[in-house]
């Protein structure tokens, strides 16, 4: 609990000069705006709808909680984040379910990375061991030239339960983009990703990561594509799905180039944990078990 | 310390190791000499429980050759393997407070520096970011950290340069000071290491004696790693 402990007392201190929205269920709890970050955040229509305008580069984390503490209940967020040219900014985002029975969360976030501007964005998902939970996000991002984005999406604490995770990015002149995603998945889980980048523009960069650990019965879809449209666009695809158990996994990374001069490539990996790992660390006198969680472990990290 | 009566080790249906019987004493380096595809590795993991094996192994006295791989391990016997393997993730840190017993760093930097490597290398991740110099090191430093009694060292020397040869050598001779060492390897400059030296041919020990005795056996029978008498 001192993961959830943590994140909650990080959102209920006030001051630190830190922005910070709270939002549980349909409800904004809490917004502190700061220094060069703009928060407005209403709920209507059963969804609440948050603007965000970052207007200058900012040394500390904006922090997002995206909460529902009691058993049951849907959220549903629209967001719209706006990095002005040359701003650059890191989101920490905590989305917490800790008791979740019946529990949905939807999630549309668009994001304008302005020319020059730096976006960090780092979402983790705490959730309870139920997996009675669906996870729908949206990512929708346009990075300016010169821009750059970079999205983390982590689901390792409790059950991951279904998550169905979208992101659109498209890239202008020289900017650079990297996604990863970090999956845990037991149980029933189901777990389908469908990542898309464009590479729009001259000298574009792109990577999308992905690394899912399955166990018993669950389940997982990546799809994943880059399209190099820009001259020297470069875009990487880099996917590993890890089966224990009797867990499925499928894979599509597609990669489709639009101009000669761009050059794209990809991997993708699907199996079981490579026996030499677990054999090392058995050598160590770690059992399988214990072996197998340090390598997901590292494997997640 | 180590002893070994009548061990066969199997890969699949093939029976690699033939039948072989020693014993291996503290304090000292043993090094098992052999060509490719002599059998070396499989003795290896015979001895730690990977591959299957009859006979008998015994550490200290316990049969151990019925537990599994961990089980030895947390008896006090390990072994370093000739490519270790990369972890995706892991720090090299991590990894080696895995194998130290009380996780002290303290510890972690004592084993490290013994090998040889700075502080930094902590940081780095156990993938394709280490040289394979700095592997080896980092696998013979976590083994140090075993405080083990006897430890296999599965061709220490292969793939390195000069400077980590002479670290790893001084990794083993710590290792002397506490453990019973069998060195394995198929490079016959190294049989001077040992205290006492075996040769190992199609899975048997035809040979054993003095460093300087198994080398120039050696020597004579076996060139580039084709021997020359019939074996």
């Amino acid at each position: 609990m001192m993961d959830i402990e943590n994140a909650m007392e990080r959102y209920s201190q006030p001051g630190r000069g830190e922005a910070t929205i709270f939002i549980h269920k349909n409800n904004v709890v809490r917004t502190v705006n700061a220094q060069g970050v703009k928060i407005e955040a209403e709920s209507r229509d059963n969804e609440v709808h948050v603007n965000i305008t970052v207007s200058e580069k900012i040394d500390k984390v904006v922090h997002l909680c995206f909460a529902i503490l009691r058993e049951e209940g849907e959220q549903r967020i629209k967001a719209h984040i706006k990095m002005e040219d040359g701003t650059a900014a890191r989101f920490l985002s905590h989305c917490v379910f800790p008791a979740a029975k019946k529990i949905r969360h939807d999630s549309e976030i668009h994001v304008e990375v302005g020319n020059g501007a730096h976006f960090n964005y780092e979402e983790e998902h705490i959730h309870s061991n139920t997996g009675e939970i669906v996870i729908n996000s949206h990512v929708i991002a346009r990075v300016g030239i010169k821009g750059s984005f970079e999205l983390s999406f982590t689901a390792k604490k409790g059950r991951a339960g279904t998550i169905n995770a979208i992101t659109d990015v498209h890239l202008l002149t020289e900017a650079r983009a990297n996604i990863i995603a970090r999956i845990a998945a037991k149980s029933d889980d189901a777990i389908a990703l469908d990542e898309n980048m464009q590479l729009a523009g001259c000298s574009s960069k792109g990577i999308i990561k992905t690394r899912v650990v399955l166990r018993e019965h669950a389940k997982s879809v990546v799809r994943s594509e880059i399209v190099g449209e820009g001259t020297n666009s470069r875009g990487h695809i880099d996917c590993t799905e890890i089966l224990m158990d009797h867990a499925e996994a499928r894979a599509e990374p597609n990669v489709y180039v639009k101009n000669p001069r761009a050059k794209l490539t990809h991997e993708a990996a699907i199996g079981r944990i490579d026996d030499r790992q677990i054999t090392t660390l058995m050598c160590r006198g770690l059992s399988e078990d214990e072996a197998t969680d340090i390598i997901v472990e590292g494997i997640l990290r | 310390m180590l002893s070994l009566r009548d061990l066969s080790v199997y890969r699949g249906d093939l029976q690699i190791i033939r039948h072989i019987t020693a014993d291996f004493e503290q304090n000292r380096v043993h090094v098992i000499l052999g060509v490719n595809g002599s059998g070396k590795s499989t003795l290896a993991g015979g001895i730690m429980g990977i591959y299957p094996t009859t006979g008998s192994v015994k550490l200290n006295g316990e049969e151990i050759s019925r537990l599994p791989v961990f089980e030895r391990a947390r008896r006090g016997l390990t072994l370093a393997f000739q490519d270790p393997a990369r972890f995706e993730g892991l720090r090299v840190k991590d990894y080696l407070l895995v194998s130290s017993k009380e996780k002290k760093l303290s510890d972690v930097l004592d084993a490290i520096r013994i090998v040889g490597l700075s502080e930094s290398i902590l940081s780095k991740k156990m993938d394709d970011s280490l040289s394979g110099g700095e592997r080896k090191r980092v696998e013979l430093a976590s083994v140090l950290l075993m405080k083990p009694k006897v430890v296999i060292l599965d061709e220490p020397d292969s793939g390195i340069d000069m400077v980590s040869y002479h670290r790893i050598r001084a990794g083993i001779e710590a290792l002397r000071k506490e453990a019973c060492v069998l060195l394995i390897t198929h490079n016959k400059e190294l049989v001077f290491m040992g205290d006492y030296a075996y040769l190992l041919h199609d899975g048997r020990i035809i040979r054993q004696g003095m460093p300087g005795e198994i080398k120039e056996y050696f020597e004579q029978n076996f060139t580039e790693g084709v021997n020359n008498d019939g074996y």
